[in-house]
């Protein structure tokens, strides 16, 4: 792409929610003329919105009492007092 | 809730097991989904997972309570998992990441047991494809971008979790997610 790199630093600190409004006006000019960087950025959200959309992972059953089973002996008699 | 964190540490400072328990049941989940983002094979994570929580309790004196427990326990796991990964034949997660062993995929957890709808279905293969190409991301910027999109965590924590300076992490940020738009370009979210 023969365009200006800091269009595509400008794309990922729009989704970061980091951009300058001068930058913004920049970017969007520049988007509005140039069907490649206005594609790239449409392609960038939507990878945004994918990895958002990635679900949270929970873990598997029993997992906090093989923990507890690989730790080492206790150190002091806490157990008296619950 | 970050004030009964740090009630559950001083106690466990004292030698409480039971504190600790506690300790991993709030973070189990999170820790669970940090690895297994970036490592792809249920079993491996589930050991490096648990033996980050080992390590947590073996090292509790040293965890300074003036930063955040979340933070130094995500980078114990970070770490452990980035050991984990330069150990392991770069080609190992493709084949890690077949379904069926065992029964044991991703899904089997976040899944549940019946019968998914056409429109699940769409939604499973796509949230495996995008594991998948996460996976295929060099582990700086695998580790970068499963911490920004994991939860509500700042560009300052990140940093202090992989101990890096913030303007490193939005550079990995900002790599991991151009390679993943161009390997995810056929897909519409």
């Amino acid at each position: 792409m023969k365009c200006d790199r800091k269009y595509s630093s400008y794309m990922h600190k729009w989704i970061d929610e980091s951009i300058e409004p001068l930058e913004k006006i920049e970017l969007l000019r520049h988007t509005q003329s140039c069907s490649d960087c206005h594609e790239r950025f449409e392609e960038l959200k939507n990878t945004d919105r994918m990895l958002q959309s990635h679900h949270s992972i929970k873990a598997p059953n029993g997992f906090t009492s093989k923990v507890m089973d690989r730790l080492p002996r206790e150190k002091s008699t806490s157990k008296m007092r619950r | 809730m970050d004030m009964t964190v740090k009630r559950l540490v001083r106690l466990v400072k004292k030698g409480d097991q039971k504190a600790f328990e506690e300790i991993v049941e709030i973070y189990k989940d999170k820790v669970y989904h940090i690895v297994y983002r970036m490592l792809g094979n249920v079993h491996e994570s589930e050991d490096i997972a648990q033996e980050a929580f080992v390590r947590a309790y073996i090292h509790i004196e040293k965890y300074n309570d003036a930063h955040k427990f979340s933070t130094w326990l995500y980078r114990i796991a970070t770490n452990l998992t980035i050991d984990r990964i330069r150990k392991k034949k770069p080609d190992y997660y493709l084949d890690a990441e077949v379904p069926g062993g065992e029964g044991l995929t991703l899904y089997s957890q976040v899944a549940v047991a019946e019968q998914l709808p056409e429109e699940k279905v769409e939604t499973f293969e796509l949230q495996e494809r995008i594991q998948r190409e996460v996976l295929h991301l060099p582990p700086k910027y695998r580790s970068a971008i499963t911490l920004k999109y994991l939860e509500e965590l700042s560009l300052k924590e990140i940093s202090e979790i992989l101990q890096i300076p913030v303007s490193t992490v939005k550079t990995r940020i900002h790599r991991g997610r151009e390679a993943l738009r161009k390997r995810l370009k056929d897909l519409d979210g």
